[in-house]
This record gives structure tokens, C-alpha cells and sequence, in this order.
């Protein structure tokens, strides 16, 4: 059971995360993407919404990641508990 | 000319279950529904399934192709609702096209479409992109 009272909640990265270059390159490997670029991120997640519907709990997070202090990009995952 | 109602050429990737290895220790994803069948079968699945983090990373590298680049890739979303289906030995097709539905403000915007073995995976996948 997840906790309503959680909507709101922010939990930011401790540090900055630097991805190894043959992270990437295992990454894009795989999707064959052949622009790989090393790129230090701060990532941060929040809980947005919480709701219950036919016993089902959903719940939708944002992330966020940084990048020199500037937004880079927002992914929201909606997550279903389902009962 | 792209306008409103142009289909994209389609794209046709290809996934066996050594692209689902190689994905999982990538991502870190180590969810045996995508590499063991047993195991995957004891939970209720047909057979392995794809990550679907994988199949919208695929659908998404058809999408920054036609933008020119991922920097030009505004916005992206889908719903996963069916499992690509990866057996033991097979590859297995994910077949992504997309219609224009919008040209504004500099911005196009797609109605995309995404399919496995003819079933539809994702839904409501869109996407925009700069024009």
C-alpha cells in the first residue's frame, strides 16, 4: 500500500552522476544510436499524484535531470499497483 | 514534403534475446521476465518479454533519426499496452511508422505507431519534434 501523504515528495540525487563512456556506448549499442556524448547529470524524482481506482493504486512520478544547473529533460512514468 | 497526414517510411528493428541481454546490463535492468522463460512463464507471461523501457528507447532513436537528432526531440511519450514477444531463437520484429499530425509554431508533431508480430505495443504514442 503506498502512502497518499507522499504526493509532493522530492528526492533529489545526493551527488552528480557522471555516466562512463562505455556506459554509453553499451546504451547506444543497443539502440544503435551513434552520437555518444558524456554528459554529468543531477537527476531528481517526485511524486505527483497518488490515486486509487477500482483498487488499483496509481501513482505518477516526475524525474527531472540537470545539467549545468539547467533542465534538460522531465520524464513522467505513471506506475500502477494493481490490486 | 511533409504536411499534415504524411506517413513516415517505416523502420523495422529487430530484437532476439541477445539484444535483451545486452539492454538489461546496460540499463541495469535485470528483471528475469526478460531473460528467463521459466521464469517468465511461472508469472503469467506467454514467453520473455522486451523491456519496454527498450522498445520506447528504439521507437524513440525512429523518432530523433527523422528529427535530425535527439536534440531536436521535444517531447515523447507512449503507454506500454501489449509485451513484445521475444522467443528463445527468434528475432522478433518492431515495426515503428509515424503520421504527421501537426506542423505549427516551428514544430512537428507525430502520431506514431508501433508493432510487434502485427499487434500494436505501444499506445498513444506521440511525439514532437523541431521542424
Amino acid at each position: 500500500m503506498l502512502n497518499p501523504d507522499s504526493v509532493g515528495s522530492t528526492f533529489a540525487g545526493t551527488d552528480s552522476v557522471t555516466l562512463s563512456q562505455s556506459e554509453i556506448d553499451a546504451f547506444c549499442a543497443v539502440i544503435g544510436e551513434s552520437n555518444t556524448t558524456i554528459a554529468p547529470l543531477k537527476c531528481a524524482a517526485t511524486i505527483e499524484s497518488y490515486r486509487v481506482a477500482a483498487g488499483n493504486e496509481i501513482v505518477s512520478v516526475r524525474s527531472d535531470l540537470h545539467r549545468d544547473g539547467k533542465l534538460v529533460i522531465s520524464a513522467w512514468s505513471t506506475l500502477v499497483v494493481r490490486a | 514534403m511533409i504536411e499534415v497526414g504524411t506517413v513516415l517510411d517505416e523502420k523495422v528493428f529487430y530484437l532476439d534475446r541477445a539484444l535483451l541481454k545486452a539492454y538489461a546490463d546496460a540499463s541495469g535492468d535485470q528483471n528475469p521476465i526478460h531473460q528467463n522463460e521459466e521464469f517468465a512463464l511461472s508469472v503469467g507471461l506467454p514467453n520473455v518479454i522486451a523491456h519496454g523501457m527498450l522498445t520506447m528507447a528504439l521507437v524513440g532513436k525512429y523518432v530523433s533519426d527523422f528529427a535530425g537528432g535527439s536534440a531536436n526531440v521535444l517531447e515523447y511519450s507512449a503507454r506500454f499496452i501489449k509485451p513484445v514477444i521475444v522467443p528463445a531463437g527468434e528475432k522478433v520484429d518492431l515495426t515503428v511508422t509515424a503520421t504527421v499530425a501537426e506542423i505549427a509554431d516551428g514544430k512537428i508533431s507525430l502520431s506514431l505507431s508501433a508493432t510487434s508480430a502485427g499487434v500494436k505495443v505501444l499506445g498513444m504514442a506521440k511525439a514532437v519534434v523541431n521542424k
